[in-house]
């Protein structure tokens, strides 16, 4: 089984590409874990095309805030170039302090962060912000949104009770797709 | 074929037309409305079908976009797992914005699923029982696919059946309905027809004008109906008018036809009064112009002066020629007026002949002209026909042919022009005889031949100053032809003669059996010569012949005993024999012994031919004859000889006839033998002349008159006479029944009384009734003197003995 779930990783990883890298120009050849993250870039994006804020004004731009360092950043900023998502443009932001955290609508916590996702949460708590997480313990800590890698395929897991404590509404499209909350994976 | 089936078609009767009408006109508005619905209905399911197609697709499109952005195949195939409610829908796919398969749903039992190409797939598609639904997949306005959806529309086959069997059962039903429908919509429009048919067949076959068809809509039928009865109407009045026209016309006619009949009874009533006018007429001069002609005649044989005798000849031939003339118009006139029929009865040719030219033999040996009678050997001897009428023709044409020759000869000649074509012809036995009469006279001229049949014309009307006659026996004779189915004509040249000849239909007697050969009046009698001289022999054959015997002639006794042995053999009976004395005595008892001892010829008499004179005549013994032999001799002795064999021949009565024309000639042997005569006559005017007949040839005392028949009857049985002359229309007892009783008188006494009758009128098959009456013999009123003596010596020299 282990080939066709590589086959249908691959299709699936095509298809984003296909449709989130295409303004980028030649990829180019890269690493497994360079088309891991800029799978998870474009899983980003699109995160923003099935949630509503509804407690924010629904006009301004879309704003992604990176905290920490890691591989994100980059493959972000290039799957969103001259997008729009429901309307609206989409920015990135690179978070330095906790301070600014609940000024953009999507925190990515990169892995320099992981110590630190448990305060990050609980300083964001009740604030109308999608947490996203790439990997680790992240669900426990109460991220939103946590990328995992099932059958090598890069999937995610959404904490649906965290997102609407945060008054963030999720399209039921977007939860279809995603790990279901426990013990749902094999 | 079509054009068969089409004029097929327009022969058919209106009824089954419009039966077939119906029918075609109301199945294919069924069918097209039955086709419309089904079609109908088959977009619709198909549009159905689409729009949930549609529906579905666009649902898949929308659960699909997730799985699609996010590459989820598995959550993309969950998504379609629900499809499987979805009975209509064969295939699902879904396709990536690239044109890849992304997640495919195939319905169970599906073997053949095929997806095509995205870039090929339009919005929508159909094929036969195939519906095709293509939808976009769109996310935040960005297309990232597509979705396939294929339905084979399972339900579409059955809905359809079932659609189109309902069909069917309502295009039945309704075929049905129009069937009935049609049948009484014919029954409105073709039985008026059929009506109308029927009584246009009624009157014509029928020629019945009033009948009239009945009229029971008021629709275009209804109009017919009336114009054809309009139509009868005009022909029956104008039939009616015809009708009254003809029967107008008809009643004029039978009016006019009436009249015609009443003018033609009329005409015919005044012709036929005349005609007996005439003939009563001629009737009463005749009875007056006999007794001049007898009387004449008696006073002519009394002792008169040479210039009495002048006178009274002229009287008596004047009295002849006028006694002709009356008697051509006395037969003229009942020819005329239909009134002459025509005898059928059997009787001998030759003798009827020989019998009424045998006056005139003697009118033309005064003139010294030689009347030759000739008949074929083939002319039967018997023929049925009227004899009086056959002479009567005879004589008139053989009496012209003496008064108008002074030399030469006068020929007879009867021959046989037909028997067996005529046989064929009508079935029945009769002969077409020629009689042909010729003479060496004045002959006619050609110019006048065509006329001389004519009545009341003569070659010129010099002829009858010079010859005398009315002129009439020509046309007579011409009509008495004619009815006797023959026709006459003349072949004559000026100066050599003349030559009529005429044709007589005559019938046959009924052929007579082998038996009754030997009937009397039919067969002739043989005789045998025995002679050593031939020309003495053969001369003695004729003179037998000419008496109608059949004659034999052999040299030697022992050759005539040969013949006569085999001759009775085969029934032909000699009846006697003369042999010559100049035999030798010896050869002549041998004859007369082989005569007795030979029962074929124990009745054959025999008769010696004395050539010494002294032979006796012994009584039983054979008869003797002197030589030389003389006619009237021989005759004398055959006659006697056949009369006591009662011998009622041809030949008897050829004998009797010429045994009475010799008698005339030869004078008064026959009223010497007249001792005692009775006359039987009422008449005063009658008797008076009888008498003076009687007178010239007997004693006046010889003669008793009487007045009746009971008078008659009573002299009778006072005395035997000789000869009675019996009147037959008498008082008191009429001559029939007079001579009956005499009869009985007779047979008392053994004899016979020979009796004469007197007939007022003679009449048809007068003669045979009187013979077969008792009667010897008949003259008929107004007594013709000549005929009465010829009448009387007729009746004595009969050798007949009669069975009584």
């Amino acid at each position: 089984m282990g080939g066709t779930a590589w086959r249908a990783s691959t299709i699936a990883l095509a298809a984003v590409l296909a449709m989130s890298l295409a303004a980028a120009g030649g990829a180019g050849t890269m690493a497994s874990s360079d088309v891991e993250t800029r799978i998870k870039a474009a899983f980003i994006y699109n995160f923003a095309r099935f949630i509503e804020w509804p407690g924010r004004s629904g006009t301004g731009p879309v704003r992604i805030g990176i905290l920490g360092h890691g591989e994100l950043a980059s493959p972000l900023e290039e799957v969103i170039r001259g997008k729009t998502a429901n309307g609206r443009s989409i920015e990135v932001t690179h978070i330095g302090a906790a301070t600014d955290m609940d000024c953009c609508e999507i925190l990515v916590i990169e892995h320099s962060e992981s110590k630190h996702v448990a305060e990050i949460v609980q300083s964001l708590a009740g604030k109308p912000v999608l947490t996203v997480c790439d990997g680790g313990n992240c669900v426990r800590d109460g991220v939103m949104v946590v990328f995992q890698i099932v059958e090598e395929s890069v999937r995610f897991q959404i904490n649906q009770q965290a997102a609407e404590h945060a008054g963030l509404k999720i399209s039921s499209q977007l939860l279809k797709v995603a790990i279901p909350a426990e013990g749902r994976h094999q | 074929m079509i054009h068969t089936i089409r004029s097929g078609f327009r022969n058919w009767p209106i009824r089954l037309k419009l039966i077939f009408t119906g029918l075609l006109t109301s199945s294919i508005a069924l069918m097209l409305a039955g086709t419309s619905i089904v079609g109908y209905q088959w977009y619709q399911y198909r549009s159905d079908v689409a729009a949930e197609l549609t529906s579905v697709a666009d649902m898949i499109a929308v659960n699909s976009s997730a799985p699609l952005i996010f590459g989820d195949q598995r959550s993309a195939a969950r998504t379609l797992a629900p499809i499987k409610a979805e009975t209509r829908v064969a295939e699902v796919a879904v396709y990536q914005t690239g044109g890849d398969l992304f997640a495919t749903f195939v319905r169970l039992g599906i073997n053949d699923a095929h997806f095509p190409p995205a870039a090929r797939i339009g919005d929508q598609g159909f094929e036969w029982f195939s519906l095709r639904v293509a939808r976009p997949i769109v996310v935040d306005g960005e297309n990232v696919g597509a979705v396939y959806i294929r339905s084979d529309m399972p339900d579409l086959g059955p809905r359809l059946y079932r659609n189109a069997s309902i069909m069917a059962g309502v295009m039945f039903v309704a075929a049905l309905v129009a069937l009935f429908a049609t049948s009484v919509l014919q029954r409105l429009i073709s039985q008026p027809i059929q009506h109308l048919a029927n009584v246009a067949r009624e009157v014509s076959s029928g020629n019945n004008y009033a009948v009239r068809a009945v009229r029971e809509t008021s629709d275009e039928l209804g109009v017919l109906t009336d114009a054809f009865n309009s139509m009868l109407e005009q022909i029956e009045s104008r039939d009616q008018v015809l009708e009254t026209k003809v029967t107008m016309r008809t009643a004029e006619l039978t009016r006019s036809n009436e009249d015609l009949i009443v003018a033609r009874d009329k005409a015919e009533e005044g012709a036929r009064l005349k005609s007996e006018f005439l003939a009563n007429m001629s009737h009463e001069i005749r009875t007056p112009m006999n007794i001049i002609i007898g009387m004449t005649q008696l006073t002519l044989d009394t002792r008169l002066d040479t210039r009495q005798k002048r006178h009274l000849s002229m009287v008596r031939s004047s009295a002849d020629a006028l006694l002709t003339i009356v008697n051509d118009i006395l037969d003229f006139s009942k020819i005329e007026a239909g009134k002459l029929d025509l005898d059928m009865v059997e009787f001998g040719l030759a003798e009827c002949i020989r019998e009424r030219t045998a006056s005139l033999s003697i009118r033309a040996q005064e003139k010294g002209l030689d009347l030759n009678i000739q008949i074929d050997e083939d002319v039967p001897d018997t023929i049925v026909g009227d004899p009086v009428r056959l002479g009567q023709i005879v004589v008139n044409l053989v009496g012209n042919a003496i008064k108008f020759s002074s030399t030469g000869r006068i020929g007879i000649h009867v021959s046989l022009e037909d028997q067996l074509t005529l046989k064929e012809k009508t079935g029945a036995d009769a002969a077409l005889l020629r009689f042909s009469i010729a003479d060496d006279g004045i002959g006619i001229p050609a110019h006048k031949l065509g006329t001389i049949f004519e009545a009341f014309t003569q070659a010129d009307g010099s002829t009858t100053r010079r010859y005398g006659g009315t002129g009439l026996g020509l046309s007579i004779s011409r009509k008495l032809v004619e009815m006797m189915g023959g026709r006459i004509w003349v072949r004559s040249e000026v100066g050599r003669g003349s030559q009529f000849t005429f044709t007589v239909l005559a019938a046959l007697p009924k052929q007579i059996p082998v038996q009754a050969a030997a009937a009397p009046g039919s067969e002739t009698a043989r005789g045998m010569v025995v002679m050593p001289d031939r020309e003495q022999r053969d001369l003695l054959a004729e003179m037998l012949t000419n008496w109608h015997i059949e004659a034999a002639s052999m040299d030697s006794p022992a050759a005539a005993i040969e013949v006569m042995k085999w001759s009775g053999r085969v029934g032909r009976t000699f009846s006697f024999a003369l042999i010559d004395s100049v035999l030798a005595a010896d050869e002549q008892g041998r004859f007369l012994r082989e005569m007795g001892v030979n029962p074929e010829l124990a009745l054959v008499r025999i008769v010696l031919v004395d050539r010494s004179g002294s032979l006796p005549t012994a009584p039983g013994g054979p008869a003797a004859i002197e030589w030389p032999v003389s006619q009237s001799a021989l005759l004398q002795v055959i006659a006697d000889l056949l009369g006591s064999q009662k011998n009622t021949s041809k030949s008897m009565r050829a004998l009797a006839t010429a045994l009475g024309a010799q008698t005339t000639s030869e004078g008064t042997a026959v009223w010497d033998r007249l001792r005692r005569i009775l006359v039987a006559e009422d008449n005063a005017a009658n008797r008076e002349p009888i008498m003076a007949l009687l007178e010239t040839r007997v004693p006046t005392e010889a003669v008793r008159m009487v007045g009746d028949g009971r008078e008659a009857l009573l002299a009778a049985g006072e005395e035997q006479f000789d000869l009675i002359l019996m009147d037959i229309q008498m008082p008191q007892l009429g001559g029939n029944e007079a001579a009956a009783a005499i009869r009985l008188i007779d047979a008392r006494r053994g004899v016979h009384t020979p009796i004469v009758a007197i007939t007022a009128n003679a009449m048809k098959g007068d003669r045979e009734i009187y013979i077969a009456g008792g009667m010897d013999g008949y003259v008929s009123k107004p007594i013709d003197f000549d005929t009465m003596f010829l009448e009387i010596e007729r009746v004595m020299t009969m050798p007949v003995s009669w069975d009584i």
